[in-house]
């Protein structure tokens, strides 16, 4: 199939950036339907393994969302995010998967618009990235 | 005044030297036990003995160019929890900078150890070894020590040694410094710690000076080392740049986890890939071949090792166990040393450095990465 549209995976921290598409919900903020939202208690908790999976099944994007640093629930969860997702696109990297397609960004409760220009952007980048290589022969 | 002692080795015998001198370790209680390679009673495979018996070194080895399987990993299961005794112990360097990732680890100690290791000219693979002895017998070490030195090109060095920059290492308490000496005729240790020193005052041997080639020898090793190196990163880099070509790099993995086993750094105490988490439920399969058409068994095979690399490349210290183990010849330490390259320079960490370094994934700071975010 052709012209597919991409497939964005978000794992959304529950109390920040989870909280921040349900505002844009309730505020018909409109942005692009490519994503796919999981929602996680906190970014601390995205085990690389989920972003790995994720590519596996066919996704073109992954987003992670978190508190803004030192907002963090359980404090310095999103610290560690940040240190894991730069592992990860180092060792994605390695096998031609753009670092691009891997996204983190802090954002807040109060934030509905900011996620949905996120997911805009995003949504954006990645078909112009077009779909990945692993795509075409996806593999378990 | 120098920190290093010469023991002088009597008609080439240098096994005898090293009885000498090990036993007097422990008759002067500098330590309690000794964990060096020994050849057993009953064979020629030199493997890592606990001695407690000064009488009791007998078939000791310590040079044997041949590491089975990781001393390091042996070692922490004797200091997982804090040993009532103190242990001399002989460790490659490899094999001493995947202890300090241990002791980080909180899975070995080094307080209780008295860490010897040795100017290394690397290994051989075991069946290898066991060539080299049927050939030289009980003066196999010594054989390997003079033919490597004269850069013979016939010796079966495992392929992780030639491209291993770490042919010394100056953290342990007492290194070997064989370079630019003749083991046949003396051996010098020289103290790199002050636990190394108060040790070896215990000997009684003379002292020493280093011999004046060894920092040519060393620099010179490690020239060609690091050619080599290079050269395999780039064959590397290129040759696993996709998934597809990485998935044809391992077209032979059958997913048996020996390397995960070999690996003295692979840290789990269980490992996600023996649980339930990887014991799809049939269904699945039928899922994903209803889904692509038809899906390879074993699954998660990729996956298996890039997750492993996201576990531990920034630990990697190439030491090689993970290709000796794998049963099908797979270039694994090839795989992983190109992604720890990566990866250790992202956080500007080395492994083995320094006990004193955390391990990169278990520390953050306030302000950093913040490319990352593109704030």
């Amino acid at each position: 199939m052709s012209d597919q549209e991409p497939v964005i995976v978000a794992f959304v921290c529950n109390w920040c950036t989870f909280t921040a598409a349900d505002l844009a919900g309730t505020s018909r903020l409109k942005y692009p339907p490519n994503v796919r939202l999981i929602r996680m208690m906190c970014s601390g908790m995205v085990d690389p393994k989920y972003v790995l999976k994720a590519f596996f099944e066919g996704a073109d994007g992954v987003l992670i969302g978190g508190c803004h640093p030192g907002d963090c629930h359980y404090i310095n969860g999103n610290y560690k995010a940040r240190r894991r997702v730069a592992l990860i696109k180092e060792v994605l990297a390695l096998y031609g998967l753009e670092e691009d397609r891997i996204w983190l960004r802090w954002i807040g409760a109060s934030e509905g618009n900011i996620f949905a220009e996120t997911i805009k952007e995003m949504t954006e980048k990645i078909k112009s990235l077009g779909p990945t290589e692993l795509k075409k022969e996806l593999v378990a | 005044m120098t920190d290093c002692v010469r023991l002088p080795v009597d008609q080439g015998n240098m096994n005898a030297a090293f009885k000498d001198f090990f036993a007097r370790l422990l008759e002067k209680d500098v330590v309690q036990a000794l964990f060096l390679p020994m050849r057993q009673p009953d064979g020629v495979m030199a493997m890592h003995t606990l001695v407690r018996d000064p009488e009791r070194l007998d078939g000791l080895d310590p040079l044997a160019p041949v590491t089975p399987t990781s001393a390091a990993r042996l070692l922490s299961s004797l200091t997982f929890k804090k040993p009532g005794y103190r242990i001399g112990a002989f460790l490659r360097p490899c094999d001493f900078r995947a202890y300090v990732e241990l002791v980080k680890l909180k899975q070995a100690d080094l307080d209780q150890v008295l860490v010897i290791t040795t100017d290394c000219r690397g290994r051989m693979e075991t069946r290898d070894y066991l060539g080299l002895v049927a050939e030289s017998g009980d003066a196999a070490a010594l054989d390997f020590l003079r033919r490597a030195a004269a850069g013979d090109d016939t010796l079966a060095l495992v392929q992780a040694c030639r491209v291993c920059e770490h042919p010394a290492h100056d953290g342990a308490d007492i290194s070997l410094r064989l370079f630019g000496g003749n083991p046949e005729e003396g051996i010098l240790f020289c103290a790199q710690t002050d636990k190394g020193r108060d040790a070896l005052g215990e000997t009684g041997l003379e002292e020493a000076q280093e011999p004046a080639g060894r920092t040519r020898e060393l620099s010179s090793l490690l020239e060609a080392r690091t050619a080599e190196r290079d050269a395999m990163f780039e064959e590397y880099e290129a040759r696993a740049s996709s998934f597809s070509s990485l998935r044809d790099t391992l077209k032979t993995c059958i997913n048996c986890y020996n390397c995960r086993a070999a690996c003295p750094v692979c840290y789990c105490r269980e490992c996600v890939f023996l649980t339930d988490t990887f014991r799809h439920d049939p269904e699945q399969y039928f899922r994903w071949a209803g889904k692509r058409g038809r899906v390879k068994l074993p699954t998660d095979t990729a996956f298996f090792h890039i997750t492993r690399m996201f576990h531990m490349s920034t630990l990697c210290v190439g030491c090689g166990q993970c290709s000796a183990a794998c049963p099908n010849d797979l270039p694994v330490m090839e795989l992983f040393r190109t992604a720890a390259r990566r990866t250790q320079a992202r956080f500007g960490y080395e492994p083995g450095r320094s006990p004193d370094e955390p391990l990169p994934l278990s520390v953050f700071e306030d302000k950093e990465f913040e490319d990352l975010t593109a704030e």
